[in-house]
């Protein structure tokens, strides 16, 4: 008899679910088991999971993770079953591109970090990437020890919801997808004229089922004009007096918000630009936080000539604003610019030297943020203070 | 011990030679061909090995520790148990760091199997460590090398015409295969030949596909290409009347096949007037079907967005209001909309429908033109519908 250095535990996948066969990999399970989430998802699918080209990730209640699959076109719901017990990130990850793309196994240059989310339930941080030596998509996980995995598709419970087209329609890219109390909303673009759209998917999220989508028209305060063409970058959901609004950014780089109660499908959205941050940026993530009784709207941006006309010791940086400026009554031609000579200003609006150099940003709570920082071409991974 | 893969036709190579510890040399035997199979085996036997593809890596229990029982039943093992005794990397320069892939472990009774979630990539080296409780017994490098494949091709880049408004908006790039993507604006440059430089920041770093990755849309930044707009102020527009460019697309840029375009590819234009004039029907000739040529021809006034043209036409018969089906093709530089019907014309009026919003090479739509204020602005009403009649 060998000595032994642990037990070797076989791994009985799926053996407690009652589920029978849709296909020959893929099973359909009652919403019932495990994590409940009978109001947020119907028709949960087990097993088959892939995407076609994996995109933007963010998270809704009970480690419910969106991840929209650009070339679906599609929003996937996947029941990560993460829901805690919360063990934050202990310390820096150094070159987690490095680490990822390992992972993945492939080198660093041939893999792409399109996007991250963060469990605020447990601070595991996702990963959205795609290897391009075969086009693959992976969900990349790293636990608060640093610990870095692939998540296995073949192993989750997911709905997947295609995005809704009108005759003629192809939605060419998916630019953020977002929980909001009683909807998922998912924004992008539609077809060759590069229109800008929002995608209402109502709860609970259906398997194959679908929503309604809106095209949108904006003021781009920089330009001065109303635009239609400009796709929304990032968003955010909003609550203002009752009512539903989407918070969206744009390439230089207007903040907007556009309503969502009463909205026939098909219609045109007017949104009203509240801020313009300065032009020649394209923004990445969006978040809020609350801070001694005052909310903040976070948002980091890539900018297009740094090197031209640098704000910064990077071409990555970011912004907070008082929450304030979404209810103001100067809008539009009247919103309010950023002071682009100055770090502060007007009041409200401010710099944030701990966005420099960030790629992504999530945040975890009132307090803290995780920011995958651009470190001479590499990432690293690391909790930062929100201020 | 060591593996590798040879390449030999059109089938995946795995080469398997054994040598004592990591530092063996690169000689390779003939090779001995296991088939279909999908799974390496480290046999030891020093043999070389060819596959067709490679999804597994499988251990004889031997070549492991003896903490792992070698007489067990079959069985998936967990993750964190099974890295304590077998992992595959990436070779990577980071010695002292060596990150596994994810996968999933399963013993057979005889060997001890990995599978990666993700497939191995062909043409990257992996090391194979065999260890015993995470203590490190000895370790091979392995290489998955492609198959011979067809290296991709651009098949054509819209527009076809060589003289674009200097407010041009996009191109479609048609690929016969589909190709690696992530970052792939560093494979596309535009070179000013007039001013014989690169100009800086010319596309919009969006990648933007068709569903089955034949089809590249890339587009000029609108930003810049838009008056009065900040990018175009601050800048300056992407193109200037009068100078010629060449788009160049990296001969390096590889396709799904893993093989690289092997050329640059060049479409060379020159810059005309800006247009800022919407399209409009009205200045648009029809040629109606006749007896020897059931074809219908419309003569442009000017090339118009080449995507959009698939999908933004529909031919009516007026008096029973039925949709006629047709195939449209373009023709003579992009000027000519040649619609060929499935079943012959019946005699009377007949209209054909356009998509308000079909553009032309600079975002000029029926229903809008590209630059304008939509607020308090009276667009002109231009019509969407042509009629025609067939004797």
């Amino acid at each position: 008899m060998k000595r032994s250095c642990m037990a070797l535990v076989p791994v009985i996948v799926f053996a407690a679910m009652a589920s029978f066969s849709l296909r020959s990999n893929i099973r359909v399970e009652a919403a019932s088991e495990k994590n409940d989430l009978t109001q947020l998802l119907k028709n949960v699918q087990s097993g088959g999971l892939s995407f076609n080209k994996i995109g933007r990730l963010s998270f809704g209640p009970k480690g419910l993770l969106l991840v929209a699959d650009v070339a679906g076109p599609a929003v996937v719901a996947i029941d990560t079953g993460d829901t805690g017990p919360l063990q934050k990130l202990t310390k820096r990850v150094d070159e987690v591109d490095v680490k990822v793309a390992a992972v993945m196994g492939a080198k660093p240059e041939e893999v792409v970090i399109v996007d991250m989310a963060v469990n605020t339930l447990s601070g595991t941080i996702y990963l959205s990437a795609h290897r391009k030596a075969d086009n693959a998509a992976a969900l990349v996980t790293v636990d608060g020890n640093g610990k870095i995995k692939v998540l296995d598709l073949d192993d989750v419970r997911y709905v997947r919801v295609p995005l809704p087209v009108s005759a003629g329609t192809q939605v060419r890219n998916i630019t953020g997808v977002q929980f909001t109390e009683d909807r998922v909303i998912a924004a992008g673009q539609c077809n060759e004229e590069f229109a800008s759209k929002i995608f209402s998917l109502p709860l609970p999220l259906t398997h194959d089922a679908s929503g309604s989508m809106y095209s949108t028209e904006t003021y781009h305060v920089a330009h001065g004009r109303w635009e239609t063409r400009a796709p929304i970058q990032s968003f955010i959901p909003y609550q203002e007096n009752g009512k539903s609004y989407i918070v969206g950014s744009f390439s230089c780089t207007p903040i907007a918000k556009f309503p969502l109660d009463d909205i026939e499908t098909g219609a045109q959205v007017k949104g009203t630009s509240v801020v313009e941050l300065g032009s020649g940026n394209r923004p990445v993530d969006m978040f809020t936080y609350k801070r001694d009784g005052k909310e903040w709207l976070v948002t980091n941006t890539d900018r297009f000539h740094h090197e031209r006309r640098p704000l910064g010791p990077s071409q990555y940086w970011g912004v907070r604003v008082d929450m304030s400026y979404l209810a103001a009554e100067k809008t539009n031609e009247d919103a309010a610019r950023r002071d682009i000579s100055k770090k502060e200003g007007p009041t409200g609006i401010q710099v944030m030297d701990v966005l420099f150099f960030a790629r992504h940003v999530a945040k975890l709570n009132d307090a803290e943020m995780v920011v995958l920082r651009d470190n001479d071409g590499g990432l690293n991974l690391e909790l930062a203070p929100l201020p | 011990m060591r593996l590798s893969i040879c390449r030999n036709g059109f089938l995946y190579f795995l080469c398997v030679s054994v040598c004592a510890g990591v530092a063996c040399d690169r000689t390779y035997q003939d090779p001995i061909r296991l088939g279909e199979t999908d799974t390496v085996t480290l046999s030891g036997d020093g043999d070389l090995k060819i596959i067709t593809s490679l999804q597994s890596v499988s251990v004889p229990l031997s070549l492991l520790g003896p903490s792992l029982p070698d007489t067990i039943d079959d069985r998936e093992v967990g993750r964190e148990q099974g890295e304590q005794f077998l992992t595959v990397g990436i070779e990577t320069t980071h010695e002292t760091e060596f990150y596994p892939m994810t996968g999933s472990y399963h013993l057979t009774g005889t060997h001890f199997v990995f599978k990666p979630i993700l497939p191995f990539v062909p043409e990257q080296s992996y090391i194979v460590r065999m260890m015993d409780c995470g203590k490190l017994l000895r370790e091979e490098p392995f290489l998955f090398r492609r198959a011979e494949a067809d290296a991709p091709e651009i098949e054509s880049i819209f527009p076809l015409v060589d003289e674009l408004p200097a407010n041009h908006l996009k191109f479609y790039i048609y690929f016969n295969q589909p190709m690696q993507t992530g970052d792939i604006f560093d494979y596309f440059s535009l070179w000013d030949m007039t001013r014989g430089k690169l100009v800086a920041r010319p596309f919009r770093h969006t990648e933007l596909w068709s569903k089955d990755g034949l089809r590249l849309t890339l587009w000029f930044h609108p930003g810049r290409q838009k008056t009065g707009v900040n990018l175009n102020v601050e800048l300056g527009p992407v193109l200037t009347q009068g100078h010629r460019y060449q788009l160049r697309v990296d001969a390096s840029w590889r396709g799904m096949s893993g093989e690289s375009l092997g050329k640059t590819v060049i479409k060379e234009f020159v810059a005309g007037p800006a247009d800022h004039t919407q399209p409009d029907p009205s200045d648009w000739k029809i040629t109606v079907p006749r007896k020897d040529d059931s074809k219908l021809r419309v003569t442009l006034a000017e090339p118009l967005d080449h995507a959009m043209i698939e999908t933004s036409f529909v031919i009516e018969h007026l008096a029973s209001e039925e949709q006629i089906s047709t195939s449209i093709t373009v023709e003579l530089n992009e000027r000519v909309l040649v619609f060929t019907p499935h079943q012959p014309w019946r005699s009377g009026h007949y209209s054909i429908v356009i998509n308000p919003l079909l553009e032309d090479l600079s975002g000029n739509s029926l229903e809008r033109p590209f630059e304008v204020d939509l607020q308090g602005v009276a667009l002109p009403v231009i019509g969407n519908r042509v009629e025609f009649t067939v004797e």
